[in-house]
């Protein structure tokens, strides 16, 4: 295979797995470093003086394509990350090269075989008409990856393309106090059917939500259901306190009590669990006491 | 002439494997892969043991085969009249008498894996009566396997590193070859077949693999496969129901690639 293959496939992985450009251009070089064994391939000609003793002393696609030394170099990734990824690139770079009608001795110093993919009428010569057929398949593919991987992976893809509200809420548990909003549809209990885009406050029940509907507090199941709907975060987080008494907030604010999530206008009274963009409470005294 | 440097780096073989079996009598099989000496061994083999012996190859004719065992063992042929007949001018059948008259002979057989069925037939009478000893390939048809039961099976694996050198050293040597030494025996991978092919500049690398040299990793894609199966039930596991579907999808693209990744394996 050529480098632009091998380059190709690797970014493909690293984008399928949702890895970020920086980290992906690690797994790239990585894709490109076996075939320094090879005088006349891209690195090669590059770090000729590297290469021609590497051709003499080991060969190509035999000692310095081999799993052996790739696997104890990516073992070494333990102490530094970006390691790991060269080194997986590597292993990507041998596993495509097995395709190779020639196919890899990538066991050796420990035996000869020689590893190959399917047979031999079924695999691909190195700068064919094919090759170049498989090269723009996978740059396509790549090109694809890289827009899925914007709205999150393919587990991101599946909830974009399902909108469902079971996914959007699973989803949602595992963001934490991130403050997140939902976009969908919305079946009020009159049989009303609402497109809403709103924030959502928390979860209450046990697989209900609240949101943010405009100036009010809408219950998801207790007041509406929701047909459809999509997560969008925003990457801030909200303030929390816990609060054992009583305490006047000069914010808006959202607080637990108990059953359900409540919303408190600037002035109004907050117990239990709050929430807030900007938290500022005021304490109280009844009768000299403090209930904060 | 090459069959005997073809021996070289055969010592511990030759002097603990057969030696000792050719003494005893002993019937055994030289097993692996096209190229790897095996005829070269047989040849050894047959000129160290002692009388009666017959060298064939299933690769002749049933004819050719019994005709070459009369001359070796200097058969009489005598027609039902009591006439002696010539060995070129006698039927299969009158051959045939004759071979089965006589016993315990050691019969050497070369491309043991060709046999075609009425040579079979022959082989299993010859097993009952003398010593076969065989050169053949690693896979055999089923008709010949009762055949090999009993033989021990000795196989031939390619030279060791240590010896490659040499051994292309004495081929370079021999034919007068201007191919590099150290290129031969690097590329021929310890076959010695291949280094001579090499050295007389028949053969390049690439026509040159043999069969059970390659090894398919292609099974691992069947595993990744399962693996993508399993995800559906891990998603169960986490209720992750993304995962789930992510699962379910992958499952459904995999079992329908598995046909296309049969096809490639066969």
């Amino acid at each position: 295979m050529i480098a632009v293959t091998h380059v190709t496939f690797a970014g493909f992985l690293g984008f399928l797995a949702g890895l970020t450009p920086q980290k992906a251009a690690l797994l790239g070089l990585g894709a490109l470093l076996p075939d320094l064994d090879h005088p006349r391939s891209f690195l090669g000609r590059a770090f000729f003086y590297v290469s021609i003793p590497l051709h003499h002393f080991l060969g190509h696609r035999k000692a310095f394509h081999g799993f052996p030394l790739w696997i104890a170099f990516t073992a070494l990734g333990y102490f530094k990350p970006e390691i790991y990824l060269v080194g997986l690139g590597a292993i990507s770079h041998i596993l495509l090269d097995c395709w190779n009608i020639s196919g890899v001795q990538a066991l050796e110093p420990f035996s000869e075989r020689v590893l190959v993919l399917f047979s031999r009428k079924y695999r691909i010569a190195t700068g064919s008409s094919t090759e170049y057929i498989l090269l723009i398949c996978l740059l396509f593919l790549t090109a694809g990856t890289t827009k899925v991987n914007a709205i999150g992976g393919f587990r991101g893809l599946v909830a974009y393309i399902t909108a469902s509200p079971k996914i959007a809420l699973q989803q949602y548990k595992s963001k934490g106090p991130e403050i997140c909003y939902l976009s969908g549809k919305l079946r009020w209990k009159n049989g009303e059917i609402e497109q809403i885009s709103a924030q959502i406050v928390g979860l209450e029940g046990f697989n209900g939500v609240a949101l943010r509907l405009d100036d009010r507090l809408v219950h998801v199941p207790a007041q509406a259901n929701l047909l459809k709907a999509r997560l969008k975060c925003s990457g801030q987080k909200y303030e929390t306190l816990r609060l054992t008494g009583f305490a006047k907030t000069l914010t808006e604010a959202y607080f637990f009590d108990g059953k359900a999530w409540r919303f408190a206008k600037p002035e109004n009274y907050v117990f239990g669990q709050i929430l807030g963009s900007k938290l500022s409470l005021e304490m109280i005294e009844i009768d000299g006491e403090s209930h904060l | 002439m090459w069959r005997q440097i073809g021996l070289i780096g055969r010592d511990k073989l030759l002097k603990q494997e057969l030696y000792w079996r050719l003494k005893k009598r002993v019937s055994f099989a030289l097993i692996g892969p096209a190229g790897v000496g095996k005829t070269a061994l047989l040849e050894w083999c047959f000129d160290h043991a002692k009388e009666p012996k017959v060298f064939l190859s299933s690769s002749h004719t049933v004819r050719e085969n019994l005709q070459a065992f009369c001359k070796a063992l200097d058969l009489q042929l005598i027609d039902n009249k009591g006439k002696k007949i010539a060995i070129s001018r006698a039927t299969v059948n009158q051959l045939e008498q004759a071979c089965l008259k006589v016993s315990d002979v050691l019969i050497f057989i070369d491309d043991f894996e060709r046999s075609t069925p009425s040579w079979i037939r022959r082989l299993k009478l010859f097993a009952e009566r003398h010593v076969l000893i065989v050169a053949t390939r690693p896979k055999i048809k089923e008709d010949l396997k009762p055949l090999m039961w009993g033989m021990s099976e000795i196989n031939i694996m390619p030279l060791e590193k240590k010896y490659r050198q040499k051994l292309a050293f004495a081929f370079c040597n021999h034919l007068g070859s201007a191919t590099s030494i150290k290129e031969i025996a690097t590329k021929s991978r310890g076959y010695p077949a291949r280094m001579l092919a090499q050295a007389k500049g028949e053969a390049s690398l690439n026509s040159m693999k043999v069969e059970g040299e390659e090894l398919d990793i292609s099974p691992l894609l069947l595993l990744a496969i399962a693996c993508l199966v399993a995800v559906r039930y891990v998603a169960i596991g986490l209720n992750e129901t993304d995962l789930y579907v992510l699962g379910g999808i992958g499952a459904a693209i995999g079992l329908f690639a598995r046909f296309m990744l049969y096809r490639g394996m066969k």
